[in-house]
């Protein structure tokens, strides 16, 4: 008996070991695109889905806001299945550090972040969001984040063995932005895969349409996180550029979608930027994000608006 | 909690440890408290049906068992059935019945206001409570084994209590019956090494099918399904390949870990698979493929439908494949995929006669015929399965839509060859274990071999776990049923 227990600890001890070695090793290389959202705490935030994931690029906000007094660091922490609800706004909440000054909070809106799978109930949009990065990771600051690897991760640890940093195009920033670049030493975003990508965007958003639906939960809970987040600091509502045929596509899954955050804006008193108009200002490389120069582009239209903005309201409220 | 979380790593060596030191007079509540825990970790108020469920059928048993009146047996009998499926049905089938009822109005062109209340909680009811078509099977089993006079009421509501949920086999069986189980809670058991050996093989082989296999299948086929008609072709083909080994590992997995599980405590359980994917016809796959749920329905189902020629032959075969299928889930394509099975075990069975005599007018050998019987049996899996799979009838019909679609040969969805290529690897390395040493004898892999072996084969199942082993720590598939 004696033997087989001592047996059986060495075992579990190689076995841990050697896992605990590799989630180590994998940590102090290239995790995924995820990854560095998860691993440190913010003083300010950009939520939302996946354009504004790509379309907004902290440093330049931190550049023009710091003379503001505005909580340093800002952190991207929007991702593709970022939607407003419970499991969101909790990993908000866990997200932000101590106060050390005006924190912003850029919050971009489309009717996708209001929408789930037809049939779905509060619980299963919870469990479904449970799912997600943002509802399995236990810790959203720590780096490294061993919690993150062990829960998140979605592949076997072999990669951290192999050099592999993922797709060239695409960079993850410390501070959470993914920038996608059409030129990566050899490897070009050809205009005709990016057409492709485009009409496969356009098929794929046609086909969700018949399949999912504008949520009541999701709406309930991206008042709480307004209401949360106004009394942290100042919040700015936007809406991303984006083609016209998507913008199209948008408006006929949610007609009133405008209307609706507009009343939001005007109830809850957060200033709202519509950058869906004007199109072809800002380029996308798939009808729906921004590709980095577009990014970098917007981004500095953005934090000119905000600056403007805090010194008009500034200079109001000094009256 | 999860058998595939860092949750249970804890919990099981620590229940382990307390359960031989404990004196044998303490191990029934000890076990039970530890059950109990198990199953509230997850939803805690649920634990109210459990018990529930357990109270019912132990009053019931022992009433039908202490009455000599055959109306009051009866009685009883029909109390425990009713409030067990009273449970199954408020809990898992209510909202799916509601909606197809309305469905149904609404064909016939009669407004049903309500219909999209319904259908906005119809989600959240399948995902609730776990495990209740498991311990709700069960429970019925034991008061029908009272009722035929098969075994003696429990008369220690401890015990009873422990029969309905014990943890190994508590969320997705194997579904035990009262006259196998019970006795082994009663026995006084002594730590012996072979059975801690034995038991913790099954349980590590069980983890490697779930986290290393199951899991990688499961990212293939979760990206096929989530866009079917933007996966035409070869991927959906390569998804229900993939599909018919996940359910199989996911489940087997589970199974392994809970037999070993209990074999460490000296306990044994009914083994729920016997190479199933090997089968040469799809009779013979029902009697291979989770064992514990067919043999059930056999002795309290089809028997007693068949006997004293209730029922023929083909409508009873119908009738129950049709209530196994939709045992597994409250939707119509679970009712499908056991119709569809029911079909062609009916097609199998008449046919086998001319089949045969065909057979020996062409010549072909058993070798050759067997092979023909499990190609036909095996693909005829893979296409049910989709329904099994499929979210709704209407994306498993546009699945066979598309499935065909030629041109679509862009098959690595995923953009991952080596883990393509790896998913294939896996599968024909895990078949080819369970071909040789049967699902029942995976602990033959390190016994009678020398040491050499048996650690090669300690530091093999290392690697492998650590390297290839996905942290997704998704529920078991047949955690919903």
């Amino acid at each position: 008996m004696t033997k087989l227990i001592l047996k059986s600890v060495l075992f579990c001890s190689l076995l841990g070991g050697a896992y605990f070695l590799l989630v180590d090793r994998l940590s102090q290389g290239f995790v995924d695109m995820y990854y560095p959202k998860f691993t440190q705490e913010a003083g300010s935030l950009i939520i939302g889905l996946s354009r504004a994931d790509q379309g907004i690029d902290p440093q330049i906000l931190e550049d023009r806001l710091q003379g503001d007094g505005c909580a340093m660091p800002m952190v991207n922490f929007a991702a593709n299945q970022n939607y407003f609800g419970e499991v969101y706004h909790r990993a908000i909440q866990e997200k932000l550090g101590p106060i050390k000054g005006q924190r912003v909070f850029i919050v971009s809106v489309s009717p996708g972040s209001f929408s789930a799978p037809k049939g779905f109930g509060d619980k299963g949009i919870r469990t479904l969001d449970g799912k997600m990065a943002i509802g399995k990771a236990g810790d959203f600051t720590s780096k490294p984040n061993y919690n993150y690897i062990m829960n998140c991760y979605g592949m076997g640890l072999y990669t951290a063995l192999i050099d592999d940093r993922g797709w060239a195009n695409l960079v993850s920033h410390e501070n959470g932005w993914n920038e996608l670049s059409l030129e990566a030493g050899s490897s070009t975003i050809s205009r005709a895969l990016m057409l492709d990508w485009k009409k496969q965007n356009l098929a794929y958003y046609d086909r969700q349409l018949h399949k999912s639906e504008i949520k009541a939960h999701r709406k309930e809970w991206f008042l709480k996180t307004l209401d949360h987040l106004k009394g942290e600091g100042t919040v700015y509502l936007i809406r991303m550029p984006v083609d016209t045929e998507i913008l199209e596509f948008e408006t006929q899954s949610w007609p009133g979608f405008t209307a609706y955050i507009n009343s939001i804006s005007h109830e809850k008193k957060i200033p709202y930027f519509d950058y869906t108009q004007g199109p072809g200002t800002f380029a996308t490389y798939d009808g729906s994000h921004l590709h980095g120069e577009s990014a970098k582009a917007f981004t500095e239209l953005l934090a000119r608006d905000i600056v403007e903005h805090r010194r008009k309201h500034l200079a109001w409220e000094g009256l | 909690m999860l058998f595939n979380s860092f949750q249970f790593l804890v919990f099981f060596p620590l229940v382990l440890v307390l359960y031989y030191v404990l004196p044998h007079r303490f191990r029934w509540l000890f076990l039970l408290l530890a059950s109990y825990f198990f199953y509230a970790s997850g939803e805690p108020y649920l634990i109210a049906l459990l018990m529930t469920s357990t109270l019912v059928d132990y009053y019931c048993g022992l009433k039908i068992g202490n009455s000599m009146d055959p109306k009051t047996k009866k009685i009883f009998l029909w109390t425990s059935i009713l409030v067990n499926l009273g449970i199954l049905v408020s809990f898992k089938y209510m909202f799916f019945l509601l909606d197809s009822f309305n469905g149904l109005l609404g064909q016939m062109g009669i407004e049903v206001a309500a219909a999209e209340k319904i259908e906005g909680y119809r989600i959240d009811q399948i995902l609730l409570p776990i495990g209740i078509s498991f311990y709700t099977f069960q429970t019925m089993s034991y008061t029908i084994d009272v009722y035929r006079g098969n075994i003696r009421p429990e008369r220690h509501l401890g015990h009873f209590a422990l029969f309905v949920a014990f943890f190994p086999q508590l969320v997705a069986g194997p579904i035990e019956r009262a006259s196998r189980l019970l006795p082994q809670f009663k026995k006084i058991i002594f730590p012996e090494v072979q059975q801690l050996r034995r038991g913790l093989v099954l349980m590590a082989w069980g983890f490697f099918l779930k986290v290393v296999v199951a899991d990688r299948l499961g990212i293939y086929v979760d990206t096929a399904y989530a866009d079917i008609e933007g996966n035409q072709g070869l991927p959906l083909m390569l998804a229900a390949l993939f599909f018919t080994f996940q359910i199989y590992f996911d489940f087997a997995g589970y199974t392994y870990i809970a037999l070993g599980a209990a074999r460490t405590m000296g306990i044994s359980l009914i083994n729920n698979f016997n190479r199933p994917l090997f089968s040469q016809s799809i009779a013979q796959f029902w009697q291979r493929w989770h064992i514990s749920l067919t043999q059930w329905i056999r002795d309290y189902l089809y028997r007693p439908l068949r006997r004293n020629g209730h029922m023929g032959r083909l409508p009873s075969v119908l009738l129950v494949f049709t209530i196994m299928g939709l045992w597994h889930g409250a939707n119509w394509t679970f009712v499908v995929w056991g119709i569809l099975n029911a079909l062609f075990l009916i097609v199998e069975i008449s046919t086998y006669s001319p089949r045969q005599r065909l057979f020996a007018t062409l010549g072909l050998t058993s070798r050759a015929i067997g092979l023909m019987g499990w190609a036909a049996a095996f693909g005829f899996m893979v296409l049910s399965l989709i329904f099994f799979r499929a979210p709704s009838l209407g994306e498993a019909i546009l699945y066979f839509k598309n499935l065909f679609i030629i041109p679509n040969l862009h098959f690595n969805i995923l953009d991952n060859y080596f883990e393509l290529v790896l998913s294939f690897l896996l599968i024909l390395g895990v078949q080819s274990v369970h071909y040789y040493k049967g699902n029942n004898g995976i602990y033959g892999l390190i016994e009678d071999v020398p040491r050499w072996r048996r650690w090669s084969i300690y530091v093999i199942y290392i690697v492998l776990i650590v390297l290839f082993g996905l942290n997704r720590q998704q529920n078991f598939i047949y955690f919903q049923f």
